[in-house]
């Protein structure tokens, strides 16, 4: 039997984590990942003020990835390069971007004088926005298979141990909190201590997992990255990475209403073509959807969480509607071939 | 500007009509009237006037336009072509009898505040005022807090406030920012909401923020040698002392505006290495190529200082020196700016430089915060998700 999944708006201003545990019964130890806030991961007073009565058992794998990096040089200098040539990398990657979303705007101007001379034209360029953009978690795995050193970080003995401490807290635990942050710190540490198959193996033994923000953005195949009105560049949405590939089919977009121009359709649209067949999932604070006995619903406030539609537009749900979107992936299936 | 010419032909045929006439043209608009690329503002309220001008700080137009009148009223009009995304403050100058005062257009309600006072403000099509301006309850709230400190060098007592981010903790490090004319950045520009929304939104990292103001400023911040013993030697290790800081000129930034930001390039350049973070808004960097200058004697430290800076500008630091510089379009310290910048880039110097359609104002240098903030302590924007 699944254990609970449940995906969370930001807690800011308003936490409604200790209502949704609460709806839950969680009563036993909570572990807690707050890699995301890196250097004050281990501040946790505001989760324990929201949480009281809790205990909470804190896996602190920011600190312990830099431990195994300093213990394990070989390694560390393995990822390090690999970063560094994926880093290098996403320069091509942008560059694709930017010319196919230029003809997009390009063949979207053309879209007024004859929609359906262009419409074709259209459709292949989104076609090829979905192509790049999937091209680039290929080519990110491909960078990472060419140094198999840090392939499998967990079969080096500091990091071995530190996975090994993650399990045997997990065992002890009823619920697994996943806090928001920079998701790419987050989703590369998780990674790299072996949490994809972890998540996996607690979901499938009946913990309860609870992902808010950018903790949520983890558990997508795909890690994409938004921001429409940055001060600086064009603001287009970016595949950051695979992500833990527990929830398929998603992509998290917290935030929306201050980081997306929700009102421009025509834009959204846009983006949800470019993400289809995935579908986006906008979640403001207050939002709260969860996989619960074989089955998405919505709770939380209305207007929250958002589905992205074909048209730009979102359905908010109602309280405790269905949602119709994919179960979540366990154990195995989960797991990326190369982390 | 149709509607003026239809309505002065509508009272040339029907006088009888014109003070009808004028109250509903008044009450049913917003003045100055917006179409296209012209601004049309507009006089009238209902007692007897001689003349009405146009009072304004656009640099390269007659600064006091004289407005039309409607025939056979005192209503006035004028029509002026103004580029898009412009922003002017203005006046009217309304002379009765043998008396002139200045006004705020009694029938536009946009005002901005300056030290000075309020001017009515003309928005043409295509300005914004900037979202991350208003406080937003999203983000979370820095706090401010003062402190007192003995200046040797200007022989007084100064107040200091300081801009706290709402994650500080007493044992993690900052960047600092120094900010001359704190308390007019603070009432005039709502620096306080503008670092609480681009900190909350991860545009910019958190960061402290030191700000001062000048005690004679106008004499202080003309390139005073007192002013860098003052900055770099009394307030940088009382800041030091107080709050826990990140080491090195890349965590280290100044800014300030006019005279202000003379102030800052001073710091900068009279003590190297110490600040690698500059922000120049509309600096008063006048120079000469030959002879004298002709802006007063306050100005001649000023016009020295910048000679020489031409002549070295390298001396400032290399290029891990970032700096932010900008300028409105209506200032007639535009030139200036103009021909900074690429000095200093040839200097090997990474400077970001920005013009806008504004003048000598708050509001301009409110407006380019964001743009020169995120571009001297970028935040991880695209990544955190909190």
């Amino acid at each position: 039997m699944t254990g609970p999944l449940l995906i969370l708006g930001p807690q800011r201003p308003a936490p409604d984590l200790p209502r949704a545990l609460a709806a839950h019964g969680v009563t036993g130890p909570i572990a807690v990942i707050t890699g995301g806030w890196r250097h004050d991961e281990d501040e946790l007073d505001a989760l324990r003020r929201d949480l009281p009565g809790h205990k909470l058992v804190h896996l602190p794998i920011y600190q312990w990835f830099d431990e195994v990096h300093a213990e394990e040089p070989v390694l560390a200098a393995a990822y390090n390069e690999r970063q560094r040539r994926i880093r290098q990398y996403k320069a091509a990657y942008r560059a694709q971007l930017g010319a196919a979303l230029d003809a997009l705007s390009a063949t979207q101007a053309l879209m007024d004088r004859d929609a359906a001379l262009f419409q074709p034209e259209l459709d292949f360029i989104v076609q090829s926005l979905r192509a790049i953009d999937e091209r680039t978690v290929q080519r990110v795995n491909q960078i990472r298979d060419e140094l198999p050193a840090a392939a499998q970080p967990w079969e080096y003995p500091a990091a071995r141990d530190r996975h090994g401490r993650i399990k045997d807290a997990l065992q002890s635990c009823s619920a697994l909190l996943i806090a928001g942050g920079h998701v790419g710190v987050l989703r590369n540490r998780m990674y790299f201590l072996g949490l994809d198959v972890l998540l996996g193996n607690f979901l499938a033994r009946g913990g309860l997992l609870c992902a808010w923000s950018a903790g949520a953005m983890t558990l997508a195949d795909r890690v994409v990255l938004f921001y429409d009105d940055p001060p600086d560049g064009r603001g287009e949405a970016e595949v950051l990475d695979s992500g833990l590939r527990i929830t398929p089919g998603l992509v998290y977009l917290p935030h929306a209403a201050q980081r997306l121009r929700l009102s421009d359709h025509r834009r959204m649209a846009r983006l949800a073509h470019r993400l289809s067949p995935e579908r986006g999932v906008t979640l403001e604070n207050g939002a709260w959807i969860e996989f619960v006995d074989g089955a998405w619903r919505s709770l939380g406030k209305v207007g929250a969480a958002g589905l992205l539609q074909p048209d730009g537009t979102l359905h908010h749900p109602a309280p405790g509607e269905a949602l119709d979107l994919p179960a979540p992936r366990l154990s195995a299936e989960a797991r990326v071939v190369t982390p | 500007m149709k509607s003026v010419v239809d309505l002065s032909r509508a009272i040339a045929a029907d006088p009888t009509s014109a003070r009808a006439r004028l109250e509903e043209f008044t009450s049913t608009r917003t003045f100055p009237i917006l179409e296209g690329d012209t601004a049309t503002f507009f006089f009238w309220d209902g007692k007897h006037t001689e003349a009405v001008q146009l009072v304004h700080w656009v640099f390269g137009l007659e600064s006091q336009q004289t407005f039309e009148r409607i025939p056979g009223t005192d209503a006035f009009w004028l029509a002026i072509e103004l580029p898009h995304g412009a922003r002017v403050e203005y006046k009217f100058k309304v002379t009765r009898g043998h008396r002139s005062g200045w006004f705020r257009d009694p029938h536009n309600p946009l005002k901005a505040y300056d030290p000075f006072g309020s001017n009515s403000v003309c928005p043409m099509p295509g300005y914004v005022d900037p979202r991350w301006t208003e406080p937003d309850e999203g983000c979370r709230q820095g706090r401010i807090e003062t402190f007192e400190l003995d200046s040797a060098a200007f022989g007084d007592r100064r107040t200091v406030t300081v801009y706290l981010p709402s994650e500080h903790r007493p044992n993690k490090a900052y960047p600092l920012l120094v900010v001359h004319d704190g308390s007019d950045y603070l009432r005039y520009t709502a620096l306080k909401a503008v670092l609480d929304n681009l900190i909350g939104r991860h545009e910019v990292i958190p960061l402290i923020v030191a700000m001062v103001d000048g005690g004679n400023r106008n004499e202080e911040f003309g390139a005073n040698p007192k002013h860098p013993a003052w900055i770099v030697d009394e307030l940088l290790p009382a800041l030091e002392a107080r709050y826990k800081l990140l080491p090195g000129p890349q965590n280290r930034g100044i800014m300030g505006a006019s005279f202000g930001g003379v102030a800052s390039l001073w710091t900068a350049w009279s003590r190297p290495g110490v600040f690698g973070r500059l922000m120049l808004q509309s600096g008063s960097f006048a120079f000469t190529d030959v002879g004298r200058h002709d802006r007063g004697p306050l100005w001649d430290p000023v016009v020295a200082f910048v000679n020489e800076l031409r002549q070295k500008p390298g001396k400032l630091g290399g290029r891990d020196l970032r700096i932010y510089m900008s300028c409105g379009q209506f200032e007639s310290l535009i030139y200036y700016n103009r021909s900074l910048q690429p000095l200093l880039r040839g200097a090997n110097l990474d400077v970001r430089y920005t013009e806008a359609p504004d003048g000598h104002n708050w509001i301009c240098w409110r407006d380019r915060l964001r743009e020169g903030l995120t571009w001297l302590f970028p935040g991880y924007l695209w990544m955190v998700y909190d």
